[in-house]
């Protein structure tokens, strides 16, 4: 285990093991039998895609064996512990657009905007209290009026966003 | 054409083409809003208008849209339409050196240059450029993609091999949904929503935008903003002076960028992307492409809003658009009963000559509303990263959800947004994947095509024969061999 975590720490290695899934997960997605009659055409391009990507894949697995086999491994890819503060903080802003995602079938679409613009501002907000929640509520108001205005009013365009499935 | 001078300068002609500027800055800043969305929404407001006025206002939009998706493509590294793509590779670097009102001052001079050219080209070698044109078909649109795919080798940055496995997955996952020959589902996994396949512009916010975002949150506790503003007083005439004294440079983009407007289906993207592939071929000094080089601002812009104008000329030649807002106003004008076409020009010519000509100065006027306005758009770059990331975050999803109203759109935006981040940490820049984006269903279409002609007469009649196409595959090898060869010379001089 602690091989291979050392291993996945070398960028070229991880390369070869994502070209190789890739080219494996679009051949399998290729119907067998497109060589009967015309059915090739429709296959033809993204295979030769597939094929490039397989010999990349290739390349990069024969430059990690070699890598290996002269102990020259490089961990150009491990997280220091300086980062997982940062890193965090990307994983919880993913967690604030799932959010959004999610609330905007609750709330609809603009009130959904305004708590992800406001949570999103507040997160990253040198000092968490009430008076910079309170701007960046009034900040995310502001930019989503605007953007109602531009967007959705039908003055400049109408994008019908979607709208609340639980408050109809 | 001087009766059609004095009809494009006239109040009404140039109070509707400016309005149409103006909205062309609005529509080509907020990514996701292109220029066809943009001139396909405004069609309805045209028609109270008069024809001259109301397509001179939608050719302003097109134009102008031309160069403002060249400003959160240099600001924020987010292209605002896809024809901006090749903009940012040197545009964001110099906004990152404190450079950022150069580089839309660059951007916005180039564009004007570009758009004059495009235009003059309309308006005097309308049918020389035509006959030329006519002899491109599938094969040979197929060899000009493959030779804008070519740029690979520039965009790669250290590994050219990762550079080829990034735009084959932009491509593997262009192929998504229903094929151009036999409509069948291809890699969908029984997914309704991936039978339309992805959405260009949601997958390029996807490419460029969100991981610009991530990376903004990630070095949030190093940097607060994205790059140090400067307001430098003289910037703009230095820069006008900059790009001028690059004749060579800026009339080869032009060329390109023109010549490939006028192919059916070819665009604005692809102009650029060839053309800063041939400034950074031609250039005797490479090294400073992709880290802020002002020669590659402006040879994707000159070569993107020269395309614009010619992309007219085969409407108004043979009633084909040269792209898809050229199509709009296509529409535009047969809602008005005219057909697009050479019998336009024969029954009204003034119209044809006038909407070139309003072209010619929506270009100017393009200029100086970028150079009123890039002040206060550079100021954007003033904005504290902890603010400006949920915002840029904000406007990708508006763009992805709006350019088909889908929802499923901004999963997948998210989703390669994600990819591209991850991939990012080991040495795959967003360049060639966003190229096999674009290019995927530029190539494919005239692949199909060529090969069922091929049936006919054979394979190597469609694609190996010809000059058009031996012209093309020369090109291909030259500059395949060009990048390998400087790659293997700088590997050298390291060692």
């Amino acid at each position: 285990m602690k091989l291979i975590l050392k291993y996945i720490q070398d960028s070229d290695i991880v390369t070869a093991i994502l070209s190789i899934t890739f080219a494996i997960l679009f051949y399998n997605g290729t119907p067998h039998d497109i060589w009967d009659g015309y059915t090739y055409i429709d296959w033809v391009f993204p295979l030769l895609s597939t094929f490039t990507l397989a010999v990349v894949g290739v390349a990069f697995t024969v430059i990690s064996i070699y890598k290996i086999y002269n102990q020259n491994i490089i961990d150009d890819l491990k997280v220091e512990k300086s980062q997982f503060e940062s890193i965090k903080d990307v994983l919880v802003y993913l967690g604030i657009i799932f959010l959004f995602l999610v609330l905007l079938f609750v709330l609809g679409f603009w009130p959904a905007a305004v708590f992800f613009l406001w949570t999103g501002i507040f997160y990253f907000s040198a000092e968490k209290n009430l008076k910079s929640a309170r701007v960046a509520l009034t900040f995310a108001i502001i930019v989503c009026a605007v953007a109602w205005v531009v967007f959705s009013s039908g003055y400049a365009f109408y994008v019908p966003f979607p709208s609340s499935r639980v408050f109809i | 054409m001087i009766e059609a001078f004095f009809m494009a300068i006239s109040p009404s002609y140039l109070f509707y083409m400016t309005i149409g500027v103006l909205l062309g800055l609005v529509v080509g800043t907020l990514p996701g809003l292109t220029a066809t969305m943009g001139t396909a929404l405004l069609v309805p407001f045209t028609f109270g208008l008069p024809t001259g006025e109301g397509i001179a206002m939608l050719g302003g939009l097109y134009v102008c849209a031309m160069f403002s998706d060249a400003i959160p493509a240099c600001l924020v590294n987010t292209p605002g339409t896809p024809a901006a793509m090749a903009t940012g590779f040197d545009g964001h670097p110099m906004v990152k050196q404190g450079r950022g009102q150069e580089a839309i001052v660059a951007a916005c001079f180039g564009s004007a240059i570009g758009t004059v050219f495009g235009a003059i080209c309309y308006l005097l070698l309308a049918w020389p450029m035509i006959a030329i044109a006519l002899k491109f078909g599938p094969p040979q649109f197929f060899w000009l993609g493959i030779f804008a795919l070519t740029i690979i080798g520039s965009l790669a940055g250290d590994s050219i091999l990762k550079g080829l496995a990034g735009a084959a997955i932009g491509i593997m996952i262009s192929c998504i949904g229903i094929s151009h020959a036999a409509e069948v589902n291809r890699y969908t996994l029984n997914i309704p929503e991936l039978r339309g396949g992805v959405s260009l512009v949601a997958a390029l916010i996807g490419v460029f935008a969100v991981p610009q975002v991530l990376n903004m949150i990630l070095n949030l506790k190093k940097e607060e903003f994205v790059a140090e503003y400067k307001s430098e007083p003289g910037v703009i005439l230095s820069t006008i002076k900059k790009v001028i004294l690059t004749p060579i440079h800026n009339l080869r983009s032009a060329v390109i960028g023109a010549f490939i407007g006028i192919l059916p289906g070819a665009g604005s993207p692809i102009a650029a992307i060839v053309s800063y592939n041939e400034a950074l071929r031609w250039s005797k000094d490479k090294s400073q492409y992709g880290k802020g080089d002002i020669r590659g601002v402006t040879a994707s812009e000159i070569a993107n809003n020269a395309a614009a104008p010619a992309a007219m000329i085969p409407l108004v030649t043979l009633g084909v658009p040269g792209s898809a807002p050229a199509a709009v106003i296509a529409g535009a004008l047969m809602l008005r009963g005219l057909n697009p076409g050479p019998e336009l020009f024969a029954t009204d010519g003034s119209l044809v000559y006038s909407f070139g000509w309003s072209l010619l100065i929506a270009g100017i006027v393009v200029f100086f509303v970028g150079m009123f306005a890039t002040p206060l758009l550079t100021r954007i770059i003033k904005i504290p990263l902890r603010v400006l990331a949920p915002m840029i975050m904000f406007l990708a999803i508006i763009g992805a959800y709006a350019i088909r109203n889908n929802i499923f759109d901004v999963y997948l935006m998210l989703l390669i947004g994600v990819f591209v981040f991850l991939v990012r940490r080991i040495g795959f820049h967003p360049g060639p994947i966003g190229l096999g984006f674009i290019l995927g269903p530029i190539i494919e279409p005239n692949l199909v095509q060529a090969l069922y002609i091929s049936h006919a007469v054979g394979v190597q009649k469609v694609f190996f024969s010809g000059s058009v196409n031996l012209i093309l595959i020369s090109l291909s090898i030259l500059s395949v061999s060009a990048v390998a060869i400087s790659k293997f010379k700088s590997r050298n001089k390291t060692n």
